[in-house]
C-alpha cells in the first residue's frame, strides 16, 4: 500500500480525475473532502464491506420455502 | 434457452430478460448477469429471486418491499443510476435482499441498499441508499399483516 503524508489543506489526486483533500485533522479523526467525476460513486469503505457481508449471509440463506410454509 | 438454477432446478428462461449488472454485486462481483425469478406460488407479488446466469449456486431472496412498507422510500444518488442509462419513471423498480435464517422470524431486509433495476435497459445495480435505512431490518411480523 502507497502511503503519503499531507497536512491540513493538501490534498492527493487519483487517476487524474479524483481529488481528496485533507479537511481538518482532530486527533485521530480525519475530514476528507472528495472531488470525483459523478460517474464515480464514493462509498465509506466500512459501508461498502457491510453491504458485502450482508449479501454473502443473504446468498447462503435464500430458501423462501421456509417463508411460504410458514403462512 | 435452459438453466440451472439454484431453487428451480433446471427451468426455461428468456436471455432477451438478463438483467446486466455492470458491477456485479457486492461481493460476488464477478456474476454480471442475472435472471428474475418470480415465485410462482406467492399470489401478493411479494417474493422473487434474482438468479445468476453463469454461477447456478448463486441467488437472492427478494422482497418487494413497497408492499409490506408502502412508505418505503430510498434515495439514491443520480449518479448512480446514471449507471443504469435511460429511464421513464415506471422503468424504474427496486428490491430488497433478504436474509432468511432457519429459523425464519428472524428474517431481514436491506433495507438500505435497494437492487435497482431499469426495465427499459435491462440494467441493474445494488444502490447505497443515502437514507438512514437498516441493512438488517426484521420484517417477519410484518408479512403477517
Amino acid at each position: 500500500m502507497l502511503a503519503l503524508t499531507r497536512k491540513k489543506g493538501e490534498s492527493i489526486i487519483i487517476n487524474d480525475n479524483v481529488e481528496v483533500v485533507v479537511i481538518a485533522v482532530n486527533g485521530d479523526q480525519v475530514k476528507l473532502g472528495i472531488v470525483a467525476p459523478k460517474n464515480i460513486p464514493v462509498h465509506r469503505k466500512e459501508v461498502y464491506e457491510l453491504i458485502q457481508k450482508e449479501n454473502m449471509e443473504a446468498a447462503f440463506n435464500s430458501n423462501l420455502d421456509a417463508v411460504r410454509s410458514n403462512d | 434457452m435452459k438453466l440451472n438454477t439454484k431453487h428451480f432446478g433446471e427451468i426455461e428462461v428468456d436471455e432477451n430478460k438478463f438483467i446486466n449488472f455492470e458491477d456485479g454485486i457486492p461481493g460476488f462481483e464477478n456474476s454480471r448477469r442475472f435472471i428474475l425469478l418470480k415465485d410462482d406460488k406467492d399470489k401478493d407479488d411479494l417474493f422473487y429471486w434474482i438468479q445468476s446466469v453463469d454461477d447456478t449456486e448463486l441467488a437472492f431472496a427478494l422482497i418487494d418491499m413497497l408492499k409490506v412498507m408502502p412508505d418505503y422510500d430510498p434515495m439514491v444518488p443520480v449518479e448512480e443510476l446514471s449507471a443504469l442509462g435511460e429511464f421513464e419513471n415506471d422503468d424504474l423498480v427496486n428490491y430488497n435482499i433478504l436474509v432468511i435464517p432457519q429459523d425464519v422470524k428472524e428474517m431481514t431486509a436491506n433495507l438500505l441498499a435497494p437492487i435497482v433495476i431499469n426495465n427499459a435497459t435491462l440494467k441493474g445495480k445494488q444502490i447505497i441508499s443515502t437514507n438512514d435505512y437498516e441493512v438488517k431490518c426484521k420484517i417477519f411480523d410484518m408479512l403477517k399483516k
